[in-house]
């Protein structure tokens, strides 16, 4: 199947409702009381810093999702497409929400965005997806010209650490967007024939490795056709995730996400660093 | 210093002793890592002794009901509210949170925070139709018809400042500047008690123009030894830990029951509009004090916990309940300014990747 997921997040975003709390707070940061909240570690707040960003405000966007149903066939392989709709629009809501509060603090980029399931004691198929960052604006705008924006004009969105951050801006690129693949896959039965036939027997199930490649394989081409909208170089950072979530062991949604990235100069170096073996234990950042 | 019988006011006994004992005998403890102790030291801080503060409260709910339950949410026969079922989800062409969540009651009907169910969720023909409750949070409880859950709210809300405030009050006992490293617990005794405490090491400063005024609360961070120490490195000092608590809740309407039980992908307005307001709320309250304790202070590094549950109102009728705890260090400006070079220097650790770079594993 290659239908795309519902398009990406509109570029108008004060359009977007937020609740009437949400603008009084954003009002009052935005009229420059210097107190800003962030859910950076301190090394973040101040390699973000250091890197010519000011965080402006920690942006929160939130989802609680209802999700279908849909019935699969118990011996075939196919892609859940309104359960993979149903994880894509949420995820898309929470994001574009936090993008909306971000716009509201005049912020140029979301830095550390952590994007969240939580399937919450109210009932199985209700999930909230939450979307949470720290909202940046650049002290000078890019080198390169025109702005830190993308060209949606949305505030760019990274899920990078403040440190990747920093190694990123420092080597001359700059985050362009969070992109997105999702597929929610059902992996066939096999019958009890199919399954007598192969018994004692070391053999590559053929069906089961195909589903798992089909579903991996449109979660990442569906990101990768995110970031080529956003007319980016790369993505860095990409994880690959399978989520069983709730649907049992047969249905498991693939997800793929990572930072979508722009050169903001021809050469990329960044200064050979040094090799020190720190004495503290391994688990300590 | 001032007499530790005083600064110890509403600290039982038991540590009170432990306290003076503690002042007297010059042995100082702490929670820290030697990583830690030596990166503090760096900051020209020195530990003084670790801190306790605990509270054991129970928790429950005045009698009463909202009375959501009768006639407000049931699905009835409101004419000219029906419409074709729409499918989609209301204002979320732009991601909003979905319509409605402004609308004024319709017309006549409802008392007052009361709103109609958003036009595209009417159902085809027959009257269906209902009323959305509002969701109401901990500051504006008085005027509401949640007024039993208040004093459980005010509770909670006080347990978490009092355990902070008795630790504090432990560390000015003993002289200490301030206290870092702190870690809250919450833990349930026999289902009725509630243990709220608070732990944390309690610190001074080397250099006597820091030194704490005779008076002034200790400031405090829960951020590590390593993160002060950065703090400080870069000109930041911890002014004190704020607390944005909420309690939001709603009656489980009909609006809320028929997205749940639908086949189709949808958002659940109620229960976005629920947590987002608890969280809102929480973030407020946490901005008013972080100004409080920071005047114009400069940053707020934080966490976040949010929680939900349910609690039977009338019959068959639920009550849907989210409490949001943001938990900030304010850090302000120290007056000595930074004390490294401010810049940063590359290193490429040769330890196995364990602690990853990105913050996948925060």
């Amino acid at each position: 199947m290659t239908e795309q997921p519902p398009q990406g997040p509109t570029t108008d975003l004060s359009a977007v409702h937020l609740p009437p709390d949400a603008q009084q707070r954003l009002t009052r940061m935005r009229q420059g009381t210097q107190l800003f909240t962030s859910d950076l570690s301190v090394n973040e707040f101040l390699l973000v810093r250091e890197a010519g960003f000011r965080p402006v405000g920690l942006v929160l966007g939130s989802s609680v999702y209802h999700v279908g149903l849909q019935m699969a066939r118990w011996g075939r392989n196919m892609e859940m497409d309104r359960l993979t709709q149903a994880m894509y629009h949420a995820r898309e809501l929470a994001m574009t929400r936090m993008e909306a509060e971000a716009h509201e603090l005049g912020a140029d980029g979301i830095v550390g965005v952590r994007l969240e399931i939580d399937f919450k004691e109210f009932g199985n198929d209700l999930a909230e997806f939450v979307a949470v960052g720290t909202a940046v604006v650049g002290d000078e705008p890019p080198p390169t010209g025109g702005s830190w924006r993308n060209n949606r004009g949305l505030p760019f969105t990274s899920d990078l650490s403040g440190q990747d951050f920093w190694t990123l801006v420092q080597a001359g690129y700059a985050p362009l967007g969070m992109v997105m693949g999702t597929c929610v896959y059902h992996i066939a039965h096999r019958g009890p024939f199919a399954a007598l036939q192969t018994m004692g027997t070391n053999v590559e199930i053929e069906q089961y490795t195909e589903a798992l490649y089909d579903a991996r394989e449109l979660a990442m081409s569906r990101m990768q056709a995110e970031a080529e909208a956003l007319h980016a170089e790369g993505i860095v950072g990409v994880q690959l995730l399978s989520l069983p979530h709730r649907w049992g062991g047969h249905t498991t949604e693939f997800f793929a996400i990572g930072t979508a990235i722009r050169p903001l100069r021809e050469d990329h170096v960044i200064a050979t660093p040094q090799l020190v073996l720190p004495l503290t234990d391994g688990g300590r950042g | 210093m001032a007499d530790a019988g005083d600064e110890l006011r509403g600290v039982p006994p038991v540590a009170v002793d432990r306290v003076r004992h503690q002042r007297d005998s010059g042995v100082r403890g702490s929670l820290l890592s030697a990583p830690a102790a030596a990166a503090i030291r760096s900051a020209d801080l020195e530990p003084v002794g670790e801190v306790f503060g605990c509270i054991v409260i129970t928790l429950g709910w005045l009698p009463g009901s909202c009375g959501y339950a009768y006639g407000w949410n049931r699905g009835g026969g409101w004419g000219g509210w029906s419409g074709a079922w729409s499918g989609g989800v209301p204002g979320t062409a732009g991601g909003g949170i979905a319509g409605g969540t402004t609308r004024a009651g319709g017309p006549g009907l409802g008392g007052p925070g009361f709103r109609m169910a958003p036009a595209g969720w009417q159902g085809g023909g027959r009257g269906w139709g209902g009323y959305v409750t509002p969701v109401v949070v901990s500051g504006d409880m008085t005027s509401s018809r949640f007024t039993w859950a208040q004093p459980y709210a005010e509770a909670v809300e006080h347990a978490i400042g009092e355990s902070h405030r008795r630790m504090l009050a432990e560390a000015a006992a003993l002289g200490a500047d301030g206290v870092l490293g702190i870690t809250r617990q919450t833990r349930s005794i026999d289902g009725t008690g509630h243990e709220y405490s608070s732990l944390g090491t309690a610190v001074r400063h080397v250099d006597p123009r820091w030194r704490r005024e005779a008076g002034k609360a200790p400031w405090a961070a829960t951020l590590t030894g390593e993160d002060v120490a950065a703090a400080a490195s870069a000109g930041y000092g911890p002014a004190g830990v704020a607390f944005g608590y909420s309690l939001a809740l709603k009656h489980e309407d009909w609006q809320l029951r028929q997205q749940r039980g639908s086949f189709s992908n949808l958002e659940v307005d109620g229960l976005t509009e629920l947590l987002t307001a608890a969280r809102a709320d929480a973030r407020r309250s946490l901005a008013r004090e972080a100004r409080g304790l920071g005047g114009a202070g400069e940053v707020v590094v934080r966490d976040s916990s949010l929680r939900t549950f349910e609690r039977p109102c009338t019959g068959e009728d639920k009550d849907l309940m989210a409490e949001a705890l943001f938990v900030g260090t304010v850090l302000v400006r120290h007056p000595a300014g930074p004390r490294g070079s401010g810049r940063t220097l590359t290193v490429l650790p040769l330890t196995p990747p364990s602690a990853p770079a990105t913050r996948r594993g925060r």
